[in-house]
C-alpha cells in the first residue's frame, strides 16, 4: 500500500503532528467588510474600463470625421484645381482659335486684293 | 454557468464567488506570508483579476481551482519581490473572525513560528497539503513540481518539525 496513503512517516506521533497542522493551519476569514471592499474595487474598476472605453471610441470617432473631413476637402480642392485648369485649358484654346480666325481672314483678304 | 447575459447576474455570481472563498484565498496569503494586511491586499487584487477573467470560467471548480492557483502564485511572487520575512506582531493586526483554534496553544505557537521558519517552497507544500488538504499530485500540478518532489518536500519538513517539537519538549 502507498506509504502516503497509509500515513506513514512516523506514525502515530507525527500523525499528531499532522492533526495540529491541519488544525493551526485551518482556515480563517479576513477581515469584517472584506466581500464589500473587493466587490466595491470591483465595480469602480468595471466603471473605469467603461470609462475608458468610452473615452477610446470618442477618439476613434473624432479621429475618423477628421480623416474623412480631410479627405473630402481634399478631394474638392482637385476638382477646383482641375475645373480652373479646364477653364484656363478652354480660354488659352479660345485665345489660339481667335487668333487663326484672324491670320486666316487677313490671309483672305490679302489674296483677294 | 458564469455567462454575462445581465450584468446583475454577473454581479451577484461574482459576489457569490467571492463570500464563498474569500477565506480560502486569504488564508493562502496568511500562512505562507504571516502579515494579514499584505494577505488580504493580495486576496483582492486576486478577486478582481477573477473578475476580469469572469468570461473564461467555466465552472464553480475551475473558479476555486483559478483562486487556490492564482493566490499561491502572487504570494510567491510577493515574497520573492520583498525578500520577506515572516513576523509575527500578531498584536498589531484585526483579530480574525473565523473559528477559534481549539489546539493545544502552546504547541500551536511553537509549531506556527516553524511553519514560518520553513523554506519557501516547503511551506508552500505544507499549506496546500494541510490548510487545503490537496493530494501531492495536486500540489505537484499547482506548484509545476514531481509528485516525488512534493512528498520529499512534505516528508523532510514533518520530519524536521517534529525533531523541533521533541528537542523543545512540547510534542504531544
Amino acid at each position: 500500500m502507498d506509504a502516503w496513503a497509509n500515513g506513514a512517516y512516523g506514525g502515530d506521533q507525527m500523525s499528531a503532528l499532522e492533526r495540529e497542522l491541519r488544525e493551526v493551519l485551518q482556515r480563517e476569514q479576513p477581515s469584517a467588510g472584506f466581500d464589500r471592499r473587493v466587490l466595491e474595487r470591483a465595480a469602480l474598476a468595471r466603471r473605469s474600463q467603461q470609462r475608458q472605453w468610452k473615452w477610446i471610441s470618442t477618439a476613434v470617432a473624432a479621429c475618423l470625421v477628421i480623416g474623412l473631413t480631410s479627405v473630402y476637402w481634399q478631394r474638392e480642392r482637385q476638382a477646383e484645381r482641375a475645373q480652373e485648369q479646364l477653364v484656363q485649358a478652354l480660354q488659352i484654346t479660345a485665345q489660339k482659335l481667335a487668333l487663326v480666325e484672324r491670320m486666316a481672314t487677313k490671309n483672305l483678304t490679302g489674296q483677294e486684293k | 454557468m458564469f455567462s454575462w447575459r445581465s450584468q446583475a447576474a454577473a454581479d451577484a455570481n461574482f459576489a457569490e464567488i467571492v463570500r464563498e472563498h474569500q477565506a480560502m484565498v486569504y488564508s493562502i496569503g496568511w500562512h505562507l506570508l504571516r502579515d494579514r494586511a499584505v494577505a488580504e491586499e493580495l486576496a483582492q487584487d486576486v478577486f478582481l483579476k477573477l473578475h476580469e477573467n469572469w468570461n473564461s470560467l467555466e465552472s464553480r471548480a475551475h473558479a476555486a481551482n483559478w483562486l487556490r492557483r492564482a493566490m499561491t502564485q502572487r504570494s510567491i511572487d510577493y515574497s520573492r519581490r520583498a525578500r520577506l520575512r515572516p513576523r509575527f506582531a500578531l498584536e498589531d493586526v484585526p483579530e480574525p473572525i473565523g473559528p477559534a483554534c481549539d489546539a493545544d496553544p502552546l504547541m500551536s505557537e511553537h509549531l506556527e513560528s516553524l511553519i514560518a521558519r520553513l523554506p519557501e517552497r516547503a511551506r508552500q507544500i505544507v499549506v496546500l497539503r494541510y490548510q487545503e488538504d490537496l493530494e501531492p499530485a495536486e500540489i505537484a500540478q499547482l506548484l509545476g513540481v514531481s509528485v516525488g518532489a512534493v512528498k520529499s518536500s512534505l516528508h523532510r519538513s514533518l520530519a524536521w518539525m517534529r525533531g523541533r517539537m521533541e528537542h523543545m519538549g512540547v510534542t504531544k
